[in-house]
């Protein structure tokens, strides 16, 4: 059952010279009760303006937004009891507070009585690992501890659906892997999950459907096994000792392409099982002995959808 | 109520910085005070120091409290705050308040300055009558900081008109000379602003013998509530703003 459904939702806004930019273009999409889903695309692509929509923190131009059954326009303060918002980077705390005292903050402004508010912040303290460190101030706490905060801080309520805005910005790979495994047990005790996220690999490692977002539609979206197939996205090819008029003839086969490497080391990308096959035999057939392929990965889906614009604004 | 209190309490503390304009009041009380006694006129020390407490609160309610909704921006605390089931509002007027009645300590620090330092007769008449005013006047005060605040979330650079709600606001509150002084156009206006009836209504709680001015206090009180009422709905409407995408919610 879904617990969260947009159809047709948009958000223009209006620049200072008048043009009307387009943030969110009739997006349509559900997530199921306790599914979690992420939104990859570029800077710019719409991921945050849709979940600050969910989140209540924008209203949509035109379309509709439901969350755990209220309209996020018209039924706000119902749907604020049901999410909880995670964000990304240092701020959104305060700093000059304890881990405790902004947690104990936050609960009396999501409502709770200060008994429920003490219990409930207790029990994310206990489930965050916080219980240390809960007494020190958080302008003290790496930015990883900063993170654990912020979840505690959307957990305090017990929401349905949590909303994670790129969370895992700027962390570095010990903390982001710390931060992922809490994100599973939560998976497990059926909380609900968007993810707005630029990582790939963190896309992949905890969503069962992506939708990727750009030019504030979703150009495609499905589990990403399924994305794989429809795709057709290509597989990463390395080898070793490779001669040098075979690399010329690889070249002219057809789905490679992106052939680098120098001094009979090579990697290329090919589309389709038929020409994997023919690209592994060639190489087999010239007495490579070491080679590996890459089967396709979510980045490969991505550069597969989304143009690169580089540093294009 | 009271956790939104403290914990705002908490964060001023863990800045001195934000006290500052409080620290300012016996620059104020000294060079006023210098002046009473160079002409002998010891008899206004009271007034004077009601003066220079109505100041300092009004400058520690536009320059302190009425930053609480643009620090949280700055802080990244607003964008989670506007997602409370509606409390943030309450949250933020709280906090306004709290803040502002951190001000009410220094009018025993204008009259101990006075007694002390200078050796005036300084005395508070009608103590209840004179609490009873300074509670309402901060009260007022604050409704006044809810409603710089939404000046700070929506124009950019707002501290230029911060400087701009202090001297005008003293001579039109009734602070360096009373509002019934002031000439004509500018006294209807005084007389629309609850700080002059407060500056009013303490300087004659002052006067030995004269009767309690209930009937100013009644205009005061209503005038008060006004005042926070505006505040209140504007806060309440800017944030509705920043909700429709209108302003920014971070720095």
């Amino acid at each position: 059952m879904a617990i969260v459904t947009a159809h047709e939702l948009t958000r223009t806004f209006r620049t200072r010279r008048g043009q009307e930019v387009t943030a969110l273009d009739r997006v349509t999409f559900s997530i199921a009760e306790g599914e979690t889903v992420g939104l990859l695309g570029p800077n710019g692509a719409g991921k945050t303006t849709l979940a600050r929509i969910l989140a209540t923190l924008l209203l949509p131009t035109r379309g509709t937004a439901q969350v755990a059954g209220w309209d996020v326009a018209r039924q706000a303060k119902q749907v604020r009891r049901a999410v909880g918002l995670v964000l990304g980077g240092e701020r959104g705390l305060y700093r000059r507070l304890t881990a405790r005292q902004n947690l104990r903050y936050w609960a009396a402004l999501q409502g709770l009585r200060r008994k429920e508010a003490d219990r409930r912040t207790d029990e994310v303290i206990e489930r965050l690992g916080l219980v240390a460190r809960v007494d020190d101030r958080v302008e003290t706490f790496s930015r990883g501890m900063v993170q654990r905060v912020h979840l505690a801080r959307a957990l305090v309520s017990d929401p349905q659906v949590l909303i994670m805005d790129e969370p895992t910005n700027g962390m570095d790979p010990h903390a982001r892997a710390g931060f992922l495994r809490l994100v599973r047990e939560l998976q497990g005790s059926g909380v609900t999950i968007l993810l707005t996220t630029h990582d790939m690999l963190e896309a992949q490692e905890l969503c069962a459907r992506v939708a990727l977002v750009d030019g504030g539609r979703i150009v495609r979206a499905g589990a990403t096994e399924e994305l794989f197939a429809d795709l057709h996205a290509p597989r990463m090819v390395t080898a070793s000792g490779v001669p040098e008029d075979l690399r010329s003839r690889l070249a002219a086969f057809p789905g490679v392409s992106g052939i680098d490497g120098t001094d009979g080391d090579l990697t290329l990308r090919v589309v389709g099982e038929e020409e994997a096959n023919q690209v592994l035999l060639a190489l087999a057939g010239a007495g490579v002995r070491q080679l590996a392929m890459a089967p396709p990965n979510l980045a490969d889906v991505y550069r597969t959808i989304i143009a690169d614009r580089e540093f294009a604004v | 109520m009271l956790v939104y209190a403290r914990t705002h309490l908490t964060l001023l503390f863990r800045d001195p910085n934000l006290l500052a304009p409080l620290a300012v009041l016996p620059l104020y009380c000294v060079v006023f005070f210098t002046v009473l006694r160079h002409h002998h006129h010891e008899e206004l020390a009271t007034q004077t120091a009601i003066g220079a407490f109505l100041m300092s609160m009004w400058a520690h309610a536009v320059f302190v409290a009425a930053e609480v909704v643009d620090d949280d921006r700055h802080e990244g605390t607003l964008e989670p705050s506007m997602l409370t089931p509606g409390a943030y509002t309450a949250a933020l007027s709280v906090r306004v308040f709290s803040t502002t009645a951190l001000a009410i300590p220094v009018l025993a620090e204008a009259l101990l300055i006075a007694r002390f330092a200078f050796g005036f007769p300084v005395t508070l008449g009608s103590v209840p009558l004179s609490l009873v005013t300074v509670v309402l006047t901060t009260v007022g005060v604050a409704g006044a900081a809810l409603l710089v605040s939404c000046l700070m979330v929506l124009v950019r650079g707002a501290r230029t008109l911060q400087n701009a709600l202090t001297y005008p606001v003293y001579l039109l509150g009734g602070l360096i000379l009373p509002a019934s002084t002031l000439p004509e156009p500018l006294r209807w206006i005084a007389r629309g602003f609850f700080l002059s009836w407060s500056a009013d209504v303490l300087r004659a709680l002052q006067v030995a013998g004269a009767p309690a001015p209930l009937g100013s206090l009644g205009v005061l009180t209503v005038l008060v509530a006004a005042q926070v009422l505006v505040g209140f709905l504007a806060l309440r409407r800017v944030l509705t703003t920043v909700r429709a995408g209108g302003v920014s919610l971070y720095d």
